[in-house]
């Protein structure tokens, strides 16, 4: 009932916003604040160098590797937060990811560059992703597509396990 | 062998003929340009037509690709940030594509920084990608200007505002009041360095051989080009058995 329930709202949600493709670009969570209202107070970010050993690993998620030599994260306590792009279709999508004690805190979409597929950025898609951990290199749990919107789903999955084996990467937790 | 039907016998030679050679006169411009470009798709690699790139206005055209204008270029230290349509070059090599305008580039001993409005680009002096910085420091939502002080560091300002990093571009602080900072300023290297950033643009395109097998297939014509080509494959059936009747029937004569 609860998966009816959810395919319905995601069913809804599509024929709603495939009304107004154009209007889907936009900036939704600018960086600064996405980090500020995370950790409440001025945090200087880290850095973490993609080896090629990492990017050996990032590659097994993405398909290709990260494109980039080095990612700035911010890290406080269990926590971790991580801002992260990756192609839909055509253009990057910047997402938001904070990781606690290996599983995903927050998921959140800062910025979304394409004319379709940014209904990814809604809490019915996003909170999907809330307390999902890696298991190996997936995700523990099922993430609901979305009809119309499927790069940018496989994006967001492919974010979501980025963030959370980077996670395991900078604090050493399996 | 078997004679053939007699319908077939009783077409008048000289309707066969007309006939066929109507669709003769018919097929021969496409016969020619299937002929050519199959035999030059055939030898692609010796003829290296898969390296070679258009760079006719007037095909790219064709294709819908417009030349962008003119380059526009920033001086970063012994550098140039360049960006000609969604191409962003750093000493004329092709380093992103982003259609995003420049705010200007500025160099460090360790990075290139390419500005955006809202985005901070890191390179190395290589041209490789460090980082995409997108949170930006203090107050800063979108960056005017980008410059570089006295200690060699980044600075950005917004038009009130300036915050400066550190070396690493991991820390920033507000500029102070008396901190020199060289801003970043519009280059013009001159129209050789244009002209080869405009060859590079093209080369990014279309190949000889993508209009080479669009012409071959009909693509080239657009959405009717598919049954233009159809027609003319048609016409070559028909030109295939009005010979083969032609022939039956002479060989029957005899």
């Amino acid at each position: 009932m609860t998966h009816f329930l959810r395919q319905l709202t995601l069913w809804l949600a599509l024929v709603l916003t495939l009304s107004a493709p154009a209007a889907a670009r936009g900036v939704y969570l600018p960086p600064a604040e996405f980090i500020h209202s995370t950790f409440g107070q001025e945090i200087k970010p880290r850095m973490i160098w993609l080896s090629k050993e990492l990017q050996h690993g990032i590659k097994q998620i993405l398909g290709h590797p990260y494109p980039a030599l080095r990612l700035r994260y911010w890290h406080n306590g269990a926590r971790s937060a991580w801002i992260l792009e990756e192609i839909g279709k055509e253009k990057p999508i910047t997402f938001g990811i904070v990781v606690n004690q290996g599983r995903i805190e927050q998921f959140h979409v800062l910025e979304f560059r394409e004319s379709r597929g940014s209904e990814i950025r809604y809490p019915f898609f996003t909170e999907q992703f809330v307390s999902l951990r890696l298991d190996g290199l997936q995700l523990n749990g099922d993430i609901d597509g979305i009809s119309g919107a499927t790069l940018s789903v496989r994006a967001g999955k492919k974010m979501a396990r980025l963030a959370l084996y980077l996670h395991q990467q900078i604090t050493g937790a399996p | 062998m078997k004679n053939p039907p007699r319908i077939l016998l009783k077409l008048k030679a000289s309707q066969l003929i007309k006939w066929h050679r109507r669709a003769g006169i018919g097929a021969a411009v496409f016969v020619l340009i299937l002929a050519v470009t199959g035999i030059a798709l055939n030898h692609t690699t010796e003829l290296a037509l898969d390296k070679r790139h258009i760079d006719s206005p007037l095909i790219l055209g064709w294709y819908g690709i417009e030349m962008p204008d003119q380059p526009r270029h920033f001086q970063a230290g012994e550098h140039i940030v360049s960006q000609l349509g969604d191409q962003l070059f750093i000493d004329g090599t092709v380093v992103l594509h982003s259609n995003v305008p420049l705010t200007g580039g500025a160099a460090t001993p360790m990075f290139i920084a390419v500005a955006q409005p809202r985005e901070l680009l890191l390179f190395t002096p290589a041209g490789e990608l460090v980082e995409r910085i997108n949170a930006l420091p203090g107050q800063i939502k979108h960056i005017e200007n980008i410059g570089v002080t006295t200690d060699q560091t980044i600075a950005l300002s917004n038009g009130n505002e300036i915050m400066v990093a550190d070396t690493d571009m991991l820390a920033w602080h507000t500029a102070q009041s008396k901190q020199h900072i060289t801003w970043s300023i519009p280059a013009t290297p001159g129209d050789d360095f244009n002209d080869r950033l405009i060859a590079q643009y093209s080369s990014d395109n279309i190949t000889y051989e993508r209009l080479l097998l669009d012409l071959h297939s009909g693509r080239l014509f657009g959405e009717w080009g598919f049954y233009l080509m159809d027609a003319a494959a048609v016409l070559l059936i028909l030109l295939a058995l009005t010979g083969l009747w032609r022939w039956c029937q002479s060989k029957s004569r005899r």
